[in-house]
């Protein structure tokens, strides 16, 4: 259990260096002022804005010295209030708490489908081992790895959405059902890469696993071949895409922004992207922060479990 | 503790009485145009014809109706279902709905409408009508008008509609830095409005102004509840929920959302109470126009309306399969050049700029048929339409001496023989493309840097003037006088809303003379100068007619069936404007 | 390891008479060569665009709107009438050299950074590695995005942000190399001999590591070429630049103009899968050609 100590000490320092960085770049990179309140803060703007100007200068504090105005803002993120949008004055943390679900479920969508889709085309080709089917199957993952997401999007879209008009244009959260099926395509975009990524490693684990010796000793009891895959292969070679799941969840979302925003999904990552376009510092802020956190938790959760899975693991955190 | 920082920017925001460009492609959304002020078409109705008397003689702008060109497939009036929900989708927000401290733009205008109704309307005809008021009474030469109300109306929380509460909403409405600066300098500076009695209330002009009861069809006729202005002094989260007179009552609202409006029960008038008993309004920030339409097509919404060439194509594509409405009687498209800092302030680099635009190529490739090119502030929609007037452009041979000319007295502003410009935008495709197209036509004489800012920032820096060109969309009132505001000395200062801050004395003098008058031939042959005055002076390019089309399911019908109290009918949408409360849902 | 001058194809083995390992140039492949052909191509149209006989890309109305490929635009027209042949091309440019650029970042601060923790290990090695966790924990792309917002978005900071973006992973695995090297018998054997530190780590360490790591820089530069893109695409790229993930973006946001034209998006998509399919095969058989499993990737 000391390793979850040591996990536990460094999860709080990536966060508060996270958030150190995040708030250090919101506030030495350019003038504090102008990131907040864009041209007005010019003082040649006129003497109009001299109120607004006083005004953001006592609300962020700008009067403080930095760690101070850093521990503030903290203090604040702990308490969840993330300040106001820029853009429209509504609460950040009502934005985020909106946004976020959606994000959410159009992760657990991709990681399904991704699941559903890999594991028996990794037993597949595994059990066709340097045959056709598993070479062809090694070059179609590697071209699903390269294949830039916002490309695939855009190929997906005007395949399966335009071209043939199979899937809707748009989001629509109606019922549950055109939920699903609107975010089928935002979904398969996300997954793709996943695909490409669980099944070359489940694939390489499977056929080592299919060497050893209790592999062997069950095939020589008859068992049928499928069998033997999915009982005696498949379940310890589960194990290592764990180890993936979490590194997973990083490409996941980054790959949030791009097809959220490309399928107008009204998720955090397309927030976030409006947020940046529009200057509107605090959900930027916010928004890295929230990820970074979920983040971090994911990636812990995600050792945790595997040191419990598997006791030889030791961190050296 | 960012409460009053973004106050100030949403002022800025929506200081916009206009509005870049465009619509609401892909990234922009719902700030995205709060700028906007403004309200009814032109297609304007000269002077009163309403209850009183006076220079009713005056006619003008006969046919020409405001709804404008093309209606596809229109409602068959058939069976009229009573109650019943509708879901619209509108193009854009605005950060509240309180007309008197908040510039509405065209989709909020819907919303405050249905809420407010308006003390005038302008008719089918362009002409102006009364509405909540029953006469209007200029005095000799017309530089105050006593307005007396209808008996019997009643707010829909029962406060009575009197001339109390119309002289604190326009108190309120003048305090207001930001709506005030609009309106204002028609209006005289010490006592704007007197109330007379208790349904009497008299106006003070600046100047001598016959138009004046026009003002009343646009945000400043929308009359709200004394008490719930006086509540939303302490409670500013009130703006969202305001309290008016009109057919419908708002019962939830989520900014940047969704609106929902029910019927209102207490409705001062029976016999124009609202069919429907409940309207979704929403407006859809990440969804694209076009996506919009096909949510229309699959029957997930049931009228919406957009400004973008490409749904508008897609829309005319489906011909009598949905009800269309086109008008282009609204708003323009215009590139400013600001003319307080070089190197605009230089006519030769205007006219250089002007000829030199891309007219047909943006025809070609952005609108697309659309909508139609401009040559001047009035389409061939309103009455005000001369086709004699045309602006320079597609002639860059003409540009090539002029900047030749600027540059050898202005050396400092030129590169390589070639004028160093900003050209600013905001954030959209349908933009983008457009300074594509602008670059390379005037690259031959100008150096052009980019900036493509958010749309807040893009507001604030044009309202400041802290741009050398910028894209814009504005001009929608619905009498060229009201627009004028747009094109007075008066009105330039370090919140200028002449953008362009263009200063033409004789121009102001033309404007003068023609808000005095009451004849529409007159006033047609003034605005014909004026008009000339701006082609001449290169106060900015028009660039495009913004086509407002309102599109609906065929069952939704009484689009067009709305009419004043007296009868008299109205147009059946109003740069994108819709009156809700005579729809209805078929079978 | 292997020995530094096979890492150029062309001074590869000959291999005579006996029916010894084929030679490097035939372990690597078909697939790499042609696929070394391909971007060699790329780059090399990307720095003779400025001679080639092709439209000005920024020339409107070369063709109609949207219009399809013919002789004379063999990729068609885009929504404002420029050639996409011509865009496709000079678009290449910006994803070029931001990929380069990042990846140049990358290697020199995260590979020195790395290999110096590896080998003098102790405390700065610690703080050394927590610096890589915090930067690993950030979301690769929001990282990117931070920093291009609040530096500006031009080709040196878009490249900067993205080159900030390996030095975590390239730092990572110097570091992992060079603590397998430190061990090794042959820099025990300097060590004893009294070498310097840094003359240790410039022969012996820097060649043993650094070299089979540029094996790394051609799928580093593909994660570059297709960061870039994103971020592009995503409208917050280099402001005034026009790039391959602009490009498509341009070309593929509306429902209209991908029923119109797919071509226009299409064309570049199909170039940009195809370079960074390319850099990502080279780069792997390099990798597996030259000691896959002591560079533990």
């Amino acid at each position: 259990m000391k390793f979850v100590a040591g996990r536990l000490v460094q999860m709080v320092l990536v966060v508060l260096s996270v958030t150190l960085l995040a708030f250090a770049a919101l506030n030495f990179l350019g003038d504090p002022l102008f990131n907040i309140l864009g041209p007005i803060a010019d003082e040649a703007s006129g003497p109009e804005f001299d109120e607004v100007r006083a005004q953001a200068r006592a609300d962020f504090n700008l009067d403080e010295p930095f760690l101070v105005r850093y521990g503030l803002w903290l203090g604040d993120m702990a308490q969840g209030d993330f300040g106001r949008s820029f853009a429209n004055g509504t609460t950040v943390s009502s934005e985020i708490s909106r946004q976020l679900p959606v994000t959410i479920q159009l992760m657990i969508y991709a990681q399904l489908l991704s699941v559903l889709i890999s594991v028996p085309w990794a037993l597949w080709s595994a059990s066709r081992a340097n045959r056709f089917v598993d070479k062809a199957s090694t070059v179609v993952s590697f071209g699903m790895l390269g294949i830039p997401v916002f490309a695939l999007a855009v190929v997906v879209f005007w395949l399966f959405a335009v071209r043939f008009d199979i899937f809707p244009t748009r989001f629509d959260d109606e019922t549950i059902r055109t939920r699903l099926v609107s975010m089928f395509l935002p979904a398969m975009v996300l997954a793709v890469p996943l695909i490409a990524t669980y099944q070359r490693l489940l694939r390489t684990d499977l056929i080592s696993t299919l060497q050893e010796d209790f592999i062997s000793v069950a095939r020589a009891k008859g068992l049928p071949r499928w069998r033997v895959l999915v009982r005696h292969a498949l379940r310890p070679s589960l194990f290592s895409m764990l180890t993936v799941f979490g590194i997973q969840t990083g490409a996941l979302i980054g790959g949030s922004l791009i097809v959220e925003s490309y399928f107008a999904v009204p998720g955090i990552g397309a927030g976030v992207v409006e947020a940046i376009i529009r200057d509107d510092f605090p959900v930027v802020l916010a928004v890295v922060v929230v990820v970074t956190v979920i983040f971090v938790i994911v990636n812990f959760l995600v050792d945790l479990l595997y040191s419990f899975l598997d006791p030889r693991v030791q961190f050296d955190g | 503790m960012l409460k009053t920082q973004s106050r100030w920017l949403a002022i800025l925001l929506a200081l916009a009485v206009i509005a870049t460009a465009c619509g609401g492609g892909s990234t922009d959304d719902a700030q995205s145009e709060s700028g906007d002020t403004t309200e009814a078409d032109d297609s304007s109705g000269d002077d009163d014809s309403g209850g009183d008397s006076d220079g009713d003689d005056s006619g003008g702008n006969v046919d020409e109706s405001a709804d404008g060109s093309d209606v596809a497939s229109a409602d068959d009036g058939a069976d009229v279902q009573t109650g019943g929900e509708l879901r619209i989708a509108l193009q854009t927000e605005a950060d509240t709905l309180n007309p008197t401290n908040t510039p509405l733009n065209r989709a909020p205008t819907l919303i405050a409408t249905a809420i407010f109704d308006t003390l005038v309307v302008i008719d089918a005809e362009g002409q102006w009508q009364n509405n909540l008021s029953e006469s209007w009474t200029p005095n000799d030469d017309f530089t105050s008008w006593d307005m007396t109300l209808r008996e019997g109306i009643t707010f829909s929380d029962g406060e009575p509609f009197n001339a109390a509460a119309v002289v604190a909403t326009v108190d309120a409405f003048f305090s207001d830095p930001l709506t005030s600066l609009v309106f204002a300098p028609a209006f005289d500076a010490e006592t704007p409005v007197e109330l007379i009695d208790d349904l009497t209330v008299r106006f003070n002009a600046s100047t001598p102004n016959a138009q004046l009861p026009t003002y009343f069809a646009e945000q400043i006729g929308m009359i709200g509840s004394p008490a719930w202005l006086a509540a939303r002094n302490d409670d500013p989260s009130l703006d969202q929920m305001p309290i008016g007179a009109g057919p419908f009552v708002i019962e939830e609202r989520v900014q940047d959302r969704s609106t929902v409006l029910v019927r209102n029960e207490n409705y001062w008038n029976p016999d124009q109470a609202a069919i429907l008993d409940r309207i979704e309004l929403f407006t859809d920030s990440e969804g694209q126009a076009d996506s919009t339409v096909s949510s229309l097509l699959a029957g997930d919404i049931d009228l919406l309306h957009l400004t973008d060439a490409t749904p508008i194509l897609q829309l005319r594509d489906e011909g009598d399969a949905i009800t269309r409405i086109e008008d282009q009687s609204g708003e323009e498209f215009i590139m400013l050049m600001n003319a307080t800092i070089a190197p605009f302030d230089d006519i030769r680099v205007r006219e250089a700029a002007t000829a030199a635009f891309p007219q047909s190529a943006y025809a070609e490739f952005i609108t697309q048929g659309s909508a139609d090119s401009a040559q001047t502030l009035f389409s061939a929609d309103t009455p005000w339409h001369n086709p004699d007037l045309v602006q320079l452009g597609d002639q860059p041979e003409l540009a090539g001496p002029l900047v030749e000319s600027y540059c050898a007295d202005v050396p400092e502003q030129c590169t390589d023989g070639r004028v160093d410009i900003e050209y600013q935008h905001d954030i959209s495709d349908e933009l983008t493309r457009m300074a594509t197209l602008v670059g390379d036509s005037w690259s031959e004489f100008f150096n052009i840097t980019l900036d493509v800012v958010p749309n807040d920032q893009h507001i604030t820096q044009v309202t400041l003037g802290a741009y050398d060109t910028a894209t814009w969309r504005y001009h929608g009132f619905s009498d060229p006088d009201v627009d004028s505001i747009f094109l007075s000395c008066n009105t330039i200062g370090a919140l200028s809303i002449n953008f362009s801050r263009n200063c033409n004395p004789e121009r102001d003098a033309l404007i003068a003379q023609q808000r005095a008058s009451t004849d529409f031939d007159e006033r047609y042959a003034i605005w014909t100068d004026i008009q000339q005055n701006l082609i001449d002076s290169f106060h900015y390019i028009v660039v495009e007619h913004t086509n407002w089309v309102v599109a609906a399911d065929p069952a939704v019908g009484g689009i067009c069936d709305a009419t004043t109290p007296d009868g008299i009918a109205l147009p059946c949408q109003n740069g994108g404007v819709v009156r809700l409360p005579q729809l209805f849902l078929t079978n | 390891m292997a020995d530094a001058s096979t890492i150029d194809g062309s001074t590869a083995f000959e291999v005579i008479d006996e029916p010894a390992p084929p030679s490097v140039a035939r372990q690597l492949g078909l697939g790499f060569w042609l696929s070394s052909a391909f971007v060699v191509l790329v780059v090399a149209l990307a720095l003779l665009a400025p001679i080639l006989p092709i439209a000005d890309p920024d020339q409107t109305a070369i063709g109609g709107r949207l219009e399809g490929p013919r002789p004379g635009l063999w990729f068609g027209a885009d929504s404002t009438g420029r050639d996409v042949l011509s865009l496709t091309i000079w678009g290449s440019r910006i994803s070029l050299l931001v990929g380069f650029i990042a990846i140049v970042i990358g290697f020199s601060i995260g590979g020195t950074v790395g290999i110096a923790a590896g080998y003098f290990r102790g405390l700065f090695d610690k703080v050394v590695s927590f610096i890589f966790v915090t930067l690993l924990s950030f979301p690769a792309l929001i990282l990117a995005i931070l920093i291009t917002t609040l530096l500006g978005r031009t080709v040196l900071w878009v490249s900067v942000s993205l080159g900030v973006l390996a030095i975590a992973p390239v730092g990572r695995l110097a570091r992992a190399q060079t603590l397998v090297f430190a061990e090794r018998e042959f820099v025990t054997a300097a060590r004893i001999l009294g070498a310097s530190d840094r003359r240790i780590l410039v022969k012996e360490l820097l060649p043993n590591v650094v070299i089979p790591m540029s094996a790394l820089a051609l799928l580093g530069m593909g994660i570059a070429i297709v960061a870039e893109g994103t971020l592009a695409f995503l409208a917050i790229s280099v402001e005034d630049g026009f790039s391959w993930g602009r490009q498509i973006q341009d070309a593929g946001s509306s429902v209209r103009d991908l029923e119109e034209g797919p071509h226009a998006a299409l064309f570049p998509i199909g170039v940009l899968f195809l370079t960074v399919l390319s850099l990502n095969y080279a780069g792997d058989r390099i990798r597996d050609v030259f000691d896959a499993k002591e560079l533990q990737l």
